[in-house]
């Protein structure tokens, strides 16, 4: 177990700078999710803390140790990669053994640790199967016991959970935060899924275009995204842009001037003069039908009804807003074509400095 | 009547490509010396090439330099393509063109180039150019094979095999070898057969005395056609057919395996 630290980690591929200083720390036995679109240079920074791509700038550290000269096969990491990459001509147990085989461990204790590690990871009646005769959970469990098994300092997971059909896929994420828990090692964990990546980590690192744009708890990028790309990225996000006109601090709202006109929404923080832009959680916001003070009036334009929640496209004068509402009255579902009055608490309204 | 007219198309094409075969290997079977009707079976022709002595060196000089051939082919071929990969791809580009260009070059042509080669530094015709020869037109053969199982090959199994702390040697061994055996096993038995099959190269560089199974059945046919040349050439077809079929299973199977439960 290690703490992981990357100071400055830089990736040129040609003239293309694909990781563009790379400033992170995983702390000893903590989750770290990479989470950004595909191409942003996730994949790029787990080989280079893997030690598979050599770095154009930087050094990554594990336990204040300089890794740049460690070659992969030195550096005690367990990788998973989205292909598994199981050995196809081993059984699982040869393949989980592998690892240790490499370690000069004494062949009685290898048995033990990999029958161990396959109790961990459910798959103690499959030692003798080939690859190819296992289904894709199975398959996952064994690469992951296979990364476990030689106890390494840091565990490397590159999209290890995409291939699964959805069911699956949040049942072994569930396995794995257990199985993480358990072993208790420093793991960085690369996906473009935000709710994996919200239910998994301790900390996630949002990426974009090879430079972290936000890093923060689960709770933290989800409440207080920094930048309109980790508010747009995060889930979904209602954004109010324009010059502040004027600022009620006692109702708490801001009107705010754009090309679109003018609007006033509930928020705080605000000076008169400056350009602001404040996003909003679509589930943040309530709509009723009766007036209320402060309130955006428009129209649904559109709705979608998802079973516990019904999303609602409202038309507020120019401002086309996103709006979750919980299916909680059978009754009263708002209908396409209601005139309703938006409405959230000052505090929904997260200023982004631009 | 698309799907009819089709199917005799495929039937003339296949008559075509197999009728002169045919009917060599059937004269071989024929009482005739003159391969005249009617038809007569007789195993005659074989017993004549059981007991051809000439035949059966000459014979064995083919074996010999088919294995040899093929087993330099393989273990060139391997270090080719392990190199091959740590290649910029404009390198990588001008190799694959240059390594493959025996394959275009007549053989005949070849033959007599390396003749002249061996001419001009003043050496004697000998075994050991006839098979850097078939060593030199076979090799293309191995790298084709090796080169595409190569390339179909998972990279990230070696690079899981590094990150689990195997040296270079250990991943090339129980990793990479294993992956690419079948593809050695199948690019040797083309090469092989390659080398096995020519006659100009050997027909050039062969010194005085010695001969290969092709050189001695053109110069049998020279001093008159028996059908002992049937019964040889039949005998030559098959083990074609088999170093084909081999290398094809081989080929399919492993292919199969690395595709994983696709494959099943
Ligand atoms: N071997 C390579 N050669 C050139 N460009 C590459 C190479 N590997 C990745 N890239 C480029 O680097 C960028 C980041 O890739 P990657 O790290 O795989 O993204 P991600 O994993 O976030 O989807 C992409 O634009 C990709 O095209
Ligand atoms: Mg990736």
């Amino acid at each position: 177990m290690s703490t992981v630290v990357l100071k400055g980690l830089v990736k040129k591929y040609g003239q293309n700078t694909v990781v563009k200083g790379i400033d992170l720390t995983a702390e000893d036995g903590k989750l770290v999710s990479i989470l950004g679109p595909s191409g942003c240079g996730k994949t790029t920074t787990l080989r280079m803390i893997a030690g598979f791509e050599k770095t154009d700038g930087g050094e990554v550290y594990f336990d204040d140790k300089p890794m740049g000269k460690v070659p992969v096969n030195k550096r005690n990491i367990g990788m998973v990669f989205q292909s598994y990459a199981l050995f196809p001509h081993m059984t699982v147990f040869d393949n989980i053994a592998y690892g240790l085989c490499q370690r000069k461990i004494k062949p009685d204790e290898i048995n033990k640790r990999v029958e161990e590690i396959m109790k961990l990871v459910h798959m103690e009646e499959y030692s003798k199967r080939k690859p190819k005769e296992l289904s894709g959970g199975q398959q996952q469990r064994v690469a992951l016991a296979r990364a476990l098994v030689i106890k390494p300092d840091v565990l490397l997971l590159d999209e290890c959970l995409s291939a699964l059909d959805k069911k699956l896929r949040v049942e072994m994420q569930v396995e794995l935060r257990r199985i993480l828990e358990e072993t208790g090692v420093t793991t960085f964990f690369v996906t473009h899924d935000q709710e994996e990546a919200m239910t998994l980590s301790d900390k996630i690192v949002v990426m974009n275009n090879g430079a972290i744009e936000q890093v923060g708890t689960p709770y933290e990028v989800y409440e207080k995204p920094n930048s309109r790309f980790v508010a747009g990225f995060l889930g979904k996000a209602n954004f109010f842009e324009g010059k502040v006109t004027n600022v009620n601090s006692d109702e708490k709202y801001v009107v705010l001037e754009n090309e679109k006109g003018t609007v006033a929404i509930p928020a705080e923080k605000a000076k008169i003069g400056e350009n602001a832009l404040y996003a909003v959680r679509p589930e943040k916001m309530r709509i009723s039908k009766e007036p209320k003070t402060g309130a955006l009036k428009g129209t649904i334009e559109h709705i979608t009804y998802s079973g516990n929640i019904s999303t609602c496209n409202i038309n507020c004068g120019g401002e086309s807003i996103l709006c979750e509402v919980t299916n909680d009255m059978i009754s009263e579902r708002p209908q396409r074509g209601d005139k309703v009055f938006v409405t959230w608490d000052s505090a929904s309204s997260v200023k982004i400095e631009v | 009547m698309k799907k009819a007219l089709s199917r005799i198309y495929v039937l003339l094409i296949l008559l075509y490509l197999y009728v002169p075969i045919l009917v060599l290997m059937l004269m071989g079977f024929n009482q005739s010396r003159y391969n005249s009707m009617p038809f007569k079976f007789s195993l005659q022709w074989y017993q004549a090439l059981i007991k051809d002595t000439k035949l059966i060196m000459a014979a064995r000089n083919s074996f010999l330099l088919a294995i040899v051939t093929g087993i330099i082919c393989v273990i060139l071929a391997t270090f080719f393509i392990l190199g091959h990969r740590f290649l910029s791809d404009k390198v990588k580009g001008l190799f694959d063109s240059v390594s493959m260009m025996p394959m275009s070059i007549p053989w005949l042509i070849m033959g007599l180039s390396l003749l002249l080669l061996i001419r001009a530094v003043n050496l004697d015709k000998s075994m050991f150019f006839v098979g850097a020869g078939h060593v030199v037109i076979s090799l293309p053969y191995s790298l084709l094979v090796l080169k595409a199982r190569m390339a179909s090959m998972d990279q990230s199994l070696e690079e899981m095999s590094a990150s689990l702390g195997a040296t270079p040697f250990t991943t090339f061994r129980r990793v990479t070898l294993p992956a690419i055996a079948p593809a050695m096993v199948a690019g040797g038995f083309l090469s092989f057969m390659i080398s096995f099959d020519n006659f100009p190269i050997s027909y050039f560089l062969m010194p005085n005395g010695v001969s290969t199974l092709p050189i001695e059945i053109q110069s049998s046919i020279k001093f008159g056609f028996t059908p002992e040349i049937n019964a040889v050439s039949t005998v030559i077809i098959g083990i074609s057919l088999i170093c084909l079929t081999v290398t094809g299973i081989i080929m399919g199977s492993s292919l199969k395996s690395m595709m994983g439960k696709g494959g099943k």
